[in-house]
């Protein structure tokens, strides 16, 4: 077997990706199993608390989620946006509260919150597109059980989670977020439908026209105004029908979370994580409105089920709101509090949180014994009864909240070491690049893949009870695959110690010092909080500090080639040809430019130098090139504001949207003529045609608002695609003529196959990203891709005239790529992601296509950053070596970044915000390690494919 | 600078009076922000009032020692540096000096400017704060930028790339507030919300202290080569 150059890399990959999962599965979701509490009350006393109750069933239940409302929607007081609603709560007919949710501000999970009472783990983000049936216990369940009809209109999520259980449903998909009306309308016209009849109990709609307002135009848009006025027209009208009919009912209003301020959700700030909930029933009674209080989110699902006369889901973690129990009778309020107080204790029981003497416990039986007394004697310390009960529920709810996740150890440690190792071994490597190929024997993986069986004996004999040890859970598979992958390279390493390389060791020069240090800095900055919220300051800053260093020395430059011109003559070449001594090969083939230029010098004199001539020589066009990548920089950092300080600031994006009309048909169109000049080589009618689609698609001719637009560039892309291959004759139609073939190959030497391939798909992934974007973002693309190219040619010089090395170069072109990943409007939140890019073109819900298309948009930008950089390289000098090392250095940084970042969660995993900041980010540099392993496959798949070809021809 | 002090006897007291009044300035500036618990238009102005004193004090100390800057200002127009054609030649006659003096308000005036517009690039906002942006150019181009310019003539950048060593005291000085200002940046996106993080306060701090350091380095390299000769004196 053997590994070199990619497939080595490719090989490393697969044993890091692996060594990461194991990392997510130590993660564990707590869901305790409730193990039942002895209250010693038998079913008599029981029934005293049940008695005469009959006022107090709820006939009719009505549950409205209106997904992402915010809390000072319903709470606004001076001008309240829901008229109706703000009535009832300041007559003292509705309680409201502030609901506070948990992280991630998903409406997978939050559904799951509001339903069971439970807080799903945060890898539940991942499932937010497959919904499975929900197998805990919760609300719906106990209501089916119970005989209720339940109907339920609204968001598919739902019919996922609850397939059965519905008697009648209809269904809106929550994934065309560009519909403001339909989606609710659909909803609200079966509600008219439901308050005629009256065959359910209990009914259940999701609203979901708010959610798509915020994604598509923010919450100030003026769109959000009317919304919410029919909101509230929804609720009035459910109000009035159900006064008329005499029925007990129960209306809840509740959102599933919030809104940020920009208009997304997903992440962890104020506005996010806090919504409203109204209840509203005429068994309630009159009651003074007292302060809006901010309970849990969880809080609803236990009141709920004690109003309707159901038993509260097992798993709920959950405590009732008091004062919507308040108007009922002492006797049946104790016993509420009591069932709440039980379900409480025993799912603290089964979560191994409280031992059996704790204080929790012994405030409930002491409860239980005063509730014993009070229900045989006198009414009297009733309330007190209460209250303790209430004591106890907030103390194990409070406990069982925080305590969300448990961690495999075992797991998680064993995965750290694994990462670490391989990072090791990878910086081993880039040290002593270029690599030997050396054979790497079966037996010796055999040794090892012992080694290592041998290892998790031992490990599994000291530590039992780790999923590392079960072997039908895919832990143990996954980490053993990294580990035989470690043995087997460290036995290389140790192999290749006796060979010793002779490592040249060069200068270190400034600007290599300042990548490097640079480069440090960037990582170690991501261990606080803050810093990894502003991570985007931290790039911006650095790639402006790179440019005014390559301004400097280029100036620097310059300068002493005139001072020594006047000395001397030309001493410029003997001291630019230099190299960084990576590379002897850099030596014979010296940028041309560069080795022309003192001849030129030379030859002009030094009065007849006009401002062209000037302009003409390189170090001088690289330094008005680098002037421009800087300018550009500022332009497209003011153009999406990111993070989460200054988030909120109007930033050039926004006042294109503003500005609408001419200025954003004139960005478009300014974006997209860039985009051709810029690919006008490759196919140009093609290129065209898309980009006249993608136009299309903003600022539709036909009726179907763009979507055909976008299916046609899909379509389009595809055959620019194809064509690339058939140009880069890697599909040949032809029959085989060796001789027309032979001819050819004579005007096209090898490499430019690999070349031609690389631009085809360059050219077809920029107009992909460019269909993708918003609207306002595509000029922002353009420069994007302007940049790219500049900052390609301009690294590349810089490496010829040997300024800095390739792996200065490829370290400047990774900061490059993270600026550009941040331009966008990324950040490290999953608030920014832009879900409404996964549907740009499709008309049914494909959940990998979906999924494909958002990680397009989101890390397209990063991806042809790197992508065009290679090509510049390959396109100049296609020695193996030389394109390859990029990609080591790219991988050897995201691995160190990786693996601090996996220690820092490990260590910091009680920190306060490690659900809010730390895990997202992981998830974040995650997806950066994935699109780094897809840019290799891709490289390795295009050397692969153009060697083949290469062989069979010669064999031809 | 040293190698000039070696050389003019009566120098040395004057230089350690203005490494000293560079010192005593910067403290001072640093303990007027810190009195005014960093309100930042009291901090502006007295960031411009330092700035002009800094460039006061050089210009003072080049006019009662114009020699010790002959030196330097001969290898600058000897190098043949475009825009310091003017004056050269053995005897500078007043006109050439006056080209010269010219020349260094209209460099350091760009100086200024392109300070600004280095800014701006770095992310400083374009038309919102603009005079705090403007009071941290005036500061950074007069301490980094304006002194070399005074000392050494117009053909200060010929000069100073030709020496490329960062031991004299004009690149030093230089550069460190330019280090400074660059790492007063550091703190900004931090979540402290103290009023000193506020632009461009940090910076000009940063710069400040760079240029304090960099005067405490020269005065003990000074103090060195005093002790050193009065070594070999006795």
């Amino acid at each position: 077997m053997k590994l070199s150059g990619l497939s080595h890399l490719l090989v490393e990959q697969i044993a890091v990706v692996t060594a990461i999962l194991a990392y997510l599965s130590g993660i564990i979701t707590v869901r305790p199993q409730p193990s039942p509490v002895e209250d010693g009350m038998t079913a008599d006393e029981y029934r005293i608390g049940l008695q005469n109750d009959s006022h107090l069933t709820i006939d009719k239940t009505v549950l409205i989620v209106i997904d992402a409302l915010r809390a000072d929607h319903v709470s606004a007081t001076n001008q309240p946006l829901m008229p109706f609603l703000h009535g009832l709560i300041a007559k003292g007919e509705a309680y409201s509260y502030v609901l506070r949710t948990a992280t991630p501000t998903v409406t997978l999970p939050r559904i799951k919150s509001l339903v069971a009472g439970t807080i799903p783990g945060f890898m539940d983000v991942i499932d937010n597109f497959g919904a499975v049936e929900l197998t805990d216990d919760n609300l719906i369940q106990r209501w089916v059980d119970k005989g209720r009809r339940v109907h339920f209109f609204g968001d598919s999520l739902w019919t996922k989670l609850f397939p059965t259980q519905f008697s009648k449903q209809e269904e809106v998909t929550s994934f065309f977020v560009t519909d403001f009306t339909e989606v609710d309308r659909n909803v609200t016209r079966n509600v008219r439908a439901a308050l005629t009849s009256s065959d359910w109990d209990v009914l259940v709609l999701h609203y979901l026209g708010l959610d798509h307002i915020g994604h598509v135009e923010g919450p100030m848009s003026a769109h959000i105004g009317p919304k919410l006025q029919e909101m509230d027209k929804v609720v009035k009208e459910i109000h009035t029908a159900l006064e008329e009919k005499g029925d007990r009912y129960l209306i809840t209003i509740c959102g599933d979370h919030g809104m940020s301020d920009a208009g997304g959700h997903g992440g962890s700030s104020h506005s996010e994580v806090t919504t409203s909930a109204v209840l509203l029933s005429n068994t309630f009674g009159k009651f003074s409105p007292g302060k809006t209080r901010e309970v849990k989110q969880v809080d609803l699902v236990p009141t709920l089920a004690l109003l309707t006369g159901v038993s509260i889901p097992d798993g709920n973690i959950g405590r009732p709101l008091t004062e919507v129990l308040s108007h009922m009778g002492l006797e049946r309020r104790m016993l509420l509090h009591h069932r709440a107080a039980k379900q409480l204790l025993a799912i603290a029981r089964g979560s191994g949180l409280f031992s059996a003497n704790d204080n929790a416990e012994l405030i409930f039986e002491e409860a239980t014994r005063l509730h014993k007394q009070v229900l045989q004697s006198d009414n009297l310390e009733a309330e007190r009864v209460c209250r303790f009960y209430q004591e106890c529920q907030e103390m194990v709810s409070d406990a069982l909240s925080s305590k969300l996740q448990s961690y495999d150890l075992m797991a998680i440690f064993a995965s750290n070491v694994a990462v670490i190792l391989t990072f090791t071994v990878c910086l081993w490597r880039l040290l002593t690049y270029p690599p030997d190929v050396r054979e790497v024997g079966w037996a010796n993986v055999c040794w090892c893949a012992g080694g290592t069986f041998l290892a998790w004996l031992l490990c599994c004999a000291t530590i039992p009870g780790s999923c590392v040890c079960h072997l039908l859970q895919p832990t143990a598979w996954l980490l053993g695959l990294t580990f035989v992958y470690v043995l087997v390279m460290a036995g290389q390493v140790f192999l290749a110690g006796s060979s010793k390389r002779k490592q040249r060791v060069s200068a270190i020069k400034p600007l290599h010092q300042f990548l490097l240090v640079g480069t440090g800095f960037h990582t170690l900055s991501l261990l606080g909080t803050s810093l990894v919220e502003e991570e985007h300051q931290t790039v911006y800053f650095l790639l402006s500090s790179l440019h005014v260093g390559f301004i400097i020395s280029l100036v620097i430059q310059i300068k002493r080639k005139v001072l020594m011109r006047t000395h001397s003559g030309s001493g410029w070449h003997g001291s630019d040809s230099f190299d960084a001594g990576r590379h002897k090969m850099d030596d014979d083939d010296v940028d041309e430019d560069v080795t022309e230029l003192p001849t030129r010098i030379a030859g002009r004199g030094s009065e007849g130098s006009t401002w062209m001539q000037t302009l003409r020589r390189t170090p001088v066009k690289l330094l008005l090139l680098s002037v421009v990548s800087l300018s550009l920089s500022r332009l497209m950092r003011s153009w999406n504001s990111t993070g989460d300080k200054w988030k909120h600031l109007e930033d050039l994006g926004d006042g294109i949207r503003a500005a609408g009309g001419y200025v954003l048909l004139a960005v478009v169109l300014a974006g997209l003529v860039v985009a051709i000049f810029m690919f006008s080589q490759n196919c140009l009618p093609l290129v065209l045609v898309a980009c006249a689609c993608i136009f299309g698609r903003h600022f539709p001719l036909s009726s179907s608002g763009g979507v055909l637009e976008a299916q046609f560039t899909h379509f389009v892309i595809i055959i620019l695609f194809v064509y690339g291959l058939l140009k880069a004759k890697l599909i040949d139609f032809k029959t085989p003529n060796s001789k027309t073939k032979s001819n050819l190959d004579v005007f096209e030497p090898e490499e430019e196959k690999m070349t031609v391939l690389l631009r085809y798909s360059v050219t077809a992934l920029s107009l992909l990203c460019l269909l993708l974007q918003r609207a306002d973002n595509i000029g922002l693309l353009a420069l994007v891709m302007l940049q790219n190219y500049i900052m390609s040619s301009v690294l590349c010089k810089l490496t010829g005239t040997g300024l800095i090395s390739s792996g200065a170069a490829a370290l400047a072109v990774n900061w490059l790529a993270f600026a550009h990943f941040f331009y966008q409007g990324n950040s490290n939140s999953l608030a920014t992601i832009d879900i409404s890019a996964g549907f740009v073109g499709v008309t049914s819900y494909r959940p990998f296509v979906h999924g494909a298309l958002i990680a397009t948009q989101t890390f397209g930008g990063t991806f042809l950053t790197y992508l065009s950089y290679l090509m510049h390289i390959i396109s100049r000098d296609a020695q193996k070596e030389r394109w390859q090392y990029p990609l080591f250095v790219w991988w050897t940084v995201r691995l160190a970044t990786v693996s601090l970042y996996l220690v820092n969660v490990t260590f910091q995993r009680h920190h306060l915000f490690i659900l809010s900041v730390f895990t997202p980010k992981l998830l974040y540099e995650g997806a950066h390690l994935l699109v780094l392993c897809v840019l290799t496959l891709f490289m390795w798949s295009v050397e692969k494919i153009c060697t083949v070809l290469e062989v069979s021809y010669r064999f031809e | 600078m040293v190698s000039v002090a070696a050389r003019d006897q009566p120098l040395p007291i004057l230089l350690i009076c203005k490494y000293l009044l560079s010192l005593v300035l910067g403290l001072g500036l640093l303990l007027t922000l810190v009195q005014s618990e960093f309100e930042l238009q009291a901090c502006l102005r007295a960031l411009r009032i330092y700035s002009l004193a800094v460039v006061g004090v050089q210009v003072a100390l080049q006019r009662v020692v114009p020699e010790a800057s002959a030196l330097h200002q001969g290898g600058g127009s000897g190098e043949g540096y475009g825009s310091a054609g003017f004056g050269k030649g053995k005897a500078r006659n007043k006109a050439g000096k006056l080209v010269d003096f010219f020349l260094v308000v209209i460099l350091s005036i760009f100086s200024v400017c392109l300070t600004h517009i280095v800014t701006v690039l770095y992310g400083a906002y374009l038309i919102e704060n603009i005079e705090e942006t403007f009071t941290f150019s005036i500061l950074v181009a007069s301490l980094a930028f304006v002194r070399p310019l005074v000392t050494l003539g117009p053909g200060a950048l010929g000069v100073i790339i030709e020496r490329a060593s960062f031991e004299e005291e004009p690149e030093l000085q230089c550069l460190s507030a330019l280090v400074g200002a660059w790492f007063g940046a550091l703190p900004i996106p931090l979540d402290w919300d103290t009023p000193w993080q506020v632009w461009p306060l940090t910076c000009c701090i940063g710069a400040v202290i760079g240029e304090v350091g960099a005067s405490a380095y020269l005065l003990s390299k000074l103090y060195k080569v005093v002790d050193l000769k009065k070594n070999k004196s006795t």
